[in-house]
């Protein structure tokens, strides 16, 4: 049984109890304790089901390679699933709960799966569920769905705070071990801002543990002196609990800070840091060998072990198997016998070690046995002994062991996700079994330079010695390379040099395991992929790992295959009979980690989750009842409601005030573009499909853009302020889009043009006072002459409306008549309610969008991206008249002539006018002739002033087609009949416009 | 009088409104418009990423043949009016912009901080000695930063982010969130 040693524990506070529940059970846990290592202080082995077999999975590993300790950790809006229990602290009153079973972890009746494996091969899926064919849908896939998957995402709105953090740093260092730290040393001083990131909650690595089990004093001085360093240092920032998630083009660095100090609420940040060179110290993660039964709670690395024991006093077992390949695992062995727990043997599948690391085990009495190893493990929910074979047999089983606990160790692989997240390449050691990054092929920085250094254990290099030894002289070389202050730095190596500790690149044991056993041994814990799966693979021709991978999931799940991708690539070479760097290794992508998605949206969520624009006269639509409609990101008042109005009654009495009396509308959204120089009529005229130079100074005139290919871009009014100076209006989403349409061509194209742009879209507010009285409401503020003569249809004066400057325009985008007041933004809303206070004797309503659309569509007016589409030209609308046929040249002249855009079959706007003249027709629904759709609704509404409903469309040969009947047909294929006629339904002799 | 944005936060953030600006295009070789700048306002165009202050008008780099010329001082007003009109007389360009914006003064130790949880620009490498304007984002929104010192700061933004901004410095100030570096 697992269970805490009354006395050890670098990283708990035996001061500070901590309660928690597991699974529904009260437990308690001491303040620094990992989900893990409380749950198995407590003697809780058995924490998880496996994926696909729903085998009893126990804690394997003390850090982010756990594949099998997934759990649903938090409650309520703050509950995650999937988190790894060895990387979550432990919190007052947290909830734990396991996850992927049913009804229970004990009793899991998906644990049938496991009695069928032979048959949950790999590409299980791919062959069966065939047949009968509505089966998958109805049935299989249901059923997969449901049974698949680990936690479950949580139904609460997520409460945790997230945010994002920029950061720029001369160095990154990533990885705070003996390398990490010794680069920072090794940097400081020479004028650099250097970040160290370390993923733990103290900085030290490994070392750190080696330092407190108190017999390597050595350590302890370099740590205390190397701590008053990085303290003192102001160029050198230290982020603890920070863990790098991926490295992208050009030195960007996403890292996942997750501060866990708060009780319940905690703050996670992702930083986007920008790093001219980036040195990575992420050291090596331990592999685990693959025997018969490898997965049973009870294993765990041999490494994990011994961190268990150091950091927390946890035991993992009181009668402990090692089974490994190497001699660095014999730490973990000598580490629990000084604590007097039973050793029964060590089966080392080497044939034999001098390492003086052995000889002390060998002293401490502990049984080693050299060319063995496990043949089988015996327990159903728990181990409880193991099989002793020779390791290049078969698995006949020699000797059994009663044992509760077995650290197991393959070796050490590097490190190297980070490395090749950005195109660094690596190299196979053959001599070590692991990929380490590849000096001569480093990711690179902008300019082509290399950006990249891999030092210490994710460089293949294990020792104290040789790290310290090695670490220095790097940093020394790459300030050269940098041209920075090439201080050399010295550093006194205080390790000495000690016996190479060894591996034999061993993975699968025993090497001729018969195939029931092979059945038996896992590779990829997380995705439940077995030796005999890879084998498969390879026998149906996966021969490409890639394809492997994809075939059998080898890797692809959360932990992304950190203890399993060298003895999966092991276990594919064996199978194919090549080299292990013949076969090569799948592509490492970010995240390194899993992050949460929360974490991805930063603090861009809720209020923040998309900018809304706000008119100066929000204010006032939000208290008087608007219903909001997104226009580009503005928000504008769709309607406004009276009482107990419905939406259709509101509309109606919305454009009836403007057809009978007046009407306010909060037009501020419209585009305003200043164009200014002595070439910009000329440059307008370039714009425009229209002629603009020729507009004279105190008028207006209604334009259209189109880009290269003839197409309707832009449409507005054009306001000549003077003789050098243009105010383009344009629509309410196409201000920034035409305003950066226009620096392109001037800077780009016509650059020779001495003209300015000036977008001053929120410099002016716009008020359209329309309707039969606008002009006598206007009236009442200032004895201005507004008449038609004065001022006449597309003229403008600017004057004063109770000392706020206005500048009025004779425009109408209601056939109204009809005066849109221009006025500055921080004047607006005074200005609006003195509109609407004076209006009330004219009984004025403010009308919203949708009113406008009726009033517009009335007069068969068109508005850019309604009628048009991006394929839509001025002559497809039924506007030749605005395109010039006077200038050499415009953006879409060129396009005008070509056969296709004249060609008859072309859909032309007409209008619609249904034979029922109640029916509205639905908004986008064809046009159908012969069964074959000719054309679309592009508006429709019902009219309010022709009381009846009105429709306009683009229509294949439209025109030509005036006065005959066509079927329009909705999505749900219900039929309408409906006359074409002219896109003009209301006032069509323009008669009203004048008042 | 300025409103100082409430909550348990960690800088003061005061919504300012209003400040009166000009939006100055200028071609580098146009000696009669750069003239009428030196005449004028009697400040040399400020260099890339740069803002010159001169008796509460300051004038700020946005490209190189755009500028933004900011008043704090209600007396500067007629100045402001002579300039825009002379200006207008040449190929250049002088436009009031003041009601395009809104600003906010950030105060505080870690006013640089809070800007850092938005911004993508290295705010760590300032030469405070002189002001700094950046016209930059802030998420998804085009901000100017104006640099006054490591504890002072102007940022604008469109008027009609306002209110988004004010809920973007409320969401990322709260106290607790401060950024810390560990040791």
């Amino acid at each position: 049984m697992s269970s805490r040693l009354p006395h050890e524990g670098s990283r708990i506070n035996r001061k500070k109890t901590v309660d928690f529940r597991f699974n529904g059970k009260n437990l308690k846990g001491f303040d620094g304790d990992t989900v893990a290592s409380a749950l198995l202080a407590n003697n809780e082995l058995f924490v998880a089901r496996s994926f696909k077999y729903h085998r009893p999975r126990g804690i394997f590993s003390a850090g982010e390679e756990e594949p099998n300790a997934l759990m649903g950790i938090g409650e309520g809006s703050f509950f995650e699933p999937n988190i790894r229990a060895t990387e979550v602290k432990l919190k007052q009153n947290m909830n734990v709960e396991t996850q992927n079973h049913w009804p229970s972890l004990k009793f899991d009746f998906l644990s049938i799966n496991n009695l069928f494996s032979r048959f949950f091969a790999a590409g299980f899926y791919y062959k069966t569920f065939m047949w009968p064919r509505a089966a998958w849908k109805y049935l299989f896939e249901p059923m997969i769905r449901r049974a698949s998957g680990l936690g479950k995402a949580p139904v609460e709105y997520d409460e945790e705070h997230y945010e994002h953090i920029y950061h720029h740093t001369d160095v990154l260092i990533i990885g705070g071990g003996l390398a990490g730290i010794t680069a920072a040393k090794a940097l400081r001083d020479r004028g650099l801002s250097i970040m160290l990131c370390e993923k733990d909650c103290v900085i030290g690595g490994r070392y750190l543990e080696d330092c407190k089990s108190g017999n390597q004093e050595r350590y302890k001085k370099l740590h205390k002196s190397s701590m008053e360093i990085l303290k003192k240092s102001q160029d050198i920032s230290v982020k603890l609990n920070t863990t790098v998630t991926g490295i992208f083009d050009h030195g960007f660095v996403l890292a996942y800070e997750e501060n866990q100090h708060g009780n319940i609420a905690s703050k996670k940040a992702l930083w986007k840091i920008r790093a001219k060179t980036i040195i990575l110290c992420t050291g090596a993660i331990e592999r685990p060998l693959v025997f018969p039964d490898n997965d049973l709670p009870g294993i765990m690395l041999a490494m994990s072990v011994c961190d268990y024991l150091q950091k927390y006093g946890v035991l993992l077992g009181d009668r402990l198997v090692l089974t490994t390949n190497n001699d660095y695992s014999y730490k973990t062995v000598i580490e629990l016998k000084h604590r007097g727990i039973d050793i029964p043997v060590v089966l080392d599948a080497r044939a034999s070690s001098d390492n003086p690391i052995v000889k002390e085990a060998k002293g401490l009495g502990i049984r080693i046995l050299f060319g063995k190893c496990i043949g089988k493990v015996e327990g159903k929910r728990k181990v409880s002994a193991i099989g002793i074979c020779s390791v290049n047999g078969e698995g006949t089983i020699e000797e059994l062991i009663p044992c509760n606990a077995i650290a197991v160790s393959g070796g050490w692989t590097p490190n190297v996700n980070l490395w090749s997240h950005c195109g660094g390449k690596l190299v196979w050691d053959g001599e070590c079994g692991f990929y380490k990054p590849d000096p001569e092929n480093t990711p690179t920085g902008r300019e082509g330079e290399t950006n990249m250094l891999a030092l210490g254990a994710c460089a293949g290099v294990f020792s104290d010695y040789d790290i310290q030894d090695q670490v220095p002289r790097k940093i020394n070389q790459l300030s050269s390379r940098l041209k920075i202050k090439s201080k050399r730095y010295i550093e006194t190596n205080i390790f000495s040099k000690e016996p190479e500790k060894r591996t034999i690149p061993t993975f699968v044991l025993p090497h001729g395991a018969s195939k029931d056993k092979q059945n038996k041994m896992f590779i990829d814990f997380q995705n439940d992929v077995k030796l005999s799966d890879l084998q498969l693979a390879a026998q149906e021709g996966f021969e490409n790992v890639e394809h492997a991978k994809r075939y059998t999931t080898l890797g692809m799940a959360t932990d992304q295959g950190k203890t399993s991708n060298i003895n999966g690539i092991y276990v594919l070479s064996q199978s194919l009979g090549k080299p292990v760097d013949k076969i090569g290794h799948t592509t490492f992508r970010p995240p390194y980690k899993p992050i949460p998605l929360g974490l991805i949206a930063g603090q861009y969520a809720k209020k923040l989750f998309k900018p809304v624009r706000k008119t100066p006269i929000d204010k006032w639509n939000s208290l008087n009842n608007a219903i909001w409609e997104p226009v580009a990101d503005w928000r504008r008042a769709y309607a406004y409601p009276k009482g107990k109005e419905s939406l259709e009654e509101t509309l109606n009495r919305e454009v009836l005030s403007v057809r009978k009396n007046v009407g306010l509308l909060d037009s501020s959204t419209l585009g305003k573009i200043l164009v200014k120089g002595p070439d910009a009529g000329r440059f307008l005229d370039l714009i425009y499909t229209n002629l603009m130079s020729t507009l004279i100074a105190g008028k207006c005139r209604y334009g259209i853009m189109c880009n290269e290919a003839g197409f309707v871009f832009d449409d507005g009014v054009v306001v000549r302020l003077n003789d050098q100076t243009f105010l383009c209006h344009t629509t309410s989403g196409g201000a920034d889009r035409v305003y950066a349409w226009l620096e392109e061509w001037l800077q780009t194209e016509w650059h020779h043009l001495k003209v300015f742009i000036v977008n001053l879209t929120e410099q002016y507010s716009q008020i359209a006072v329309a309707g039969p009285k606008a002009r006598e409401l206007l009236q009442t503020f200032r004895s201005i002459d507004l008449s038609a003569e004065k001022l006449p249809f597309m003229n403008f004066i600017e004057t004063n409306i109770d000392d706020i400057w206005v500048r009025i325009y004779r425009v109408s985008f209601s056939g109204e008549l009809s005066y849109e007041l221009a006025v500055n933004s921080n004047q607006a809303e005074e200005l609006w309610n003195k509109l609407v206070k004076a209006g009330k004797k004219y009984k004025v309503q403010p009308y919203g969008t949708e009113a406008l659309h009726i009033l517009r569509a009335e007069k068969g007016f068109i508005v850019v991206g309604d009628e048009t589409d991006g394929t839509v030209t001025p002559h497809d609308l039924g506007m030749e008249w605005i395109v010039s046929k006077k200038k050499n040249d415009f953006i879409g002249k060129k396009a005008f002539s070509l056969p296709h855009l004249n060609s008859i079959l072309r859909k032309q706007l007409v209008g619609i006018l249904t034979l029922d003249k109640d029916k509205v027709l639905p908004d986008g629904c064809h046009a159908v002739e012969d069964g074959k759709a000719i054309g679309h609704v592009t508006s429709t509404y019902f009219s309010p002033t022709l009381k009846r409903s009105i429709a306009l469309g683009l229509i294949e040969n439209g025109r030509s087609r005036k006065g005959s009947t066509l079927e329009f047909e909705s999505s749900s294929k219900e039929s309408t009949f409906a006359k074409i006629v002219d896109p003009n339904f209301y006032d069509p002799e323009g008669t009203k416009h004048d008042g | 009088m300025m409103d100082r944005i409430r909550g348990d936060i960690f800088v003061d953030i005061y919504v300012i409104g209003s400040i009166s600006s000009l939006n100055i295009r200028v071609y580098q070789e146009d000696k009669k418009s750069l003239n009428v700048i030196q005449r004028k306002i009697g400040i040399k165009l400020p260099s890339v990423q740069k803002a010159i202050e001169k008796n509460k008008l300051t004038l700020c780099w946005i490209s190189n043949d755009e500028y933004l010329l900011l008043s704090e001082k209600k007396e500067n007003e007629g100045l402001l009016n002579q300039f825009q009109k002379q200006m207008n007389l040449t190929t250049g360009v002088a436009e009031y912009t003041t009601d395009l914006r809104s600003w906010f003064l950030i105060k505080g130790n870690r006013a640089m901080d809070i800007l850092r949880k938005g911004v993508p620009l290295d705010l760590g490498k300032l030469e405070i000695a002189e002001r700094n304007f950046f016209r930059t984002r802030l998420g998804e929104i085009q901000i100017n930063i104006l640099i006054k010192s490591l504890d002072e700061i102007l940022v604008s933004v469109l008027r009609s982010h306002k209110d988004y901004m004010i809920d973007w410095f409320e969401a990322c100030s709260k106290r607790g969130t401060e950024i810390n570096f560990d040791l």
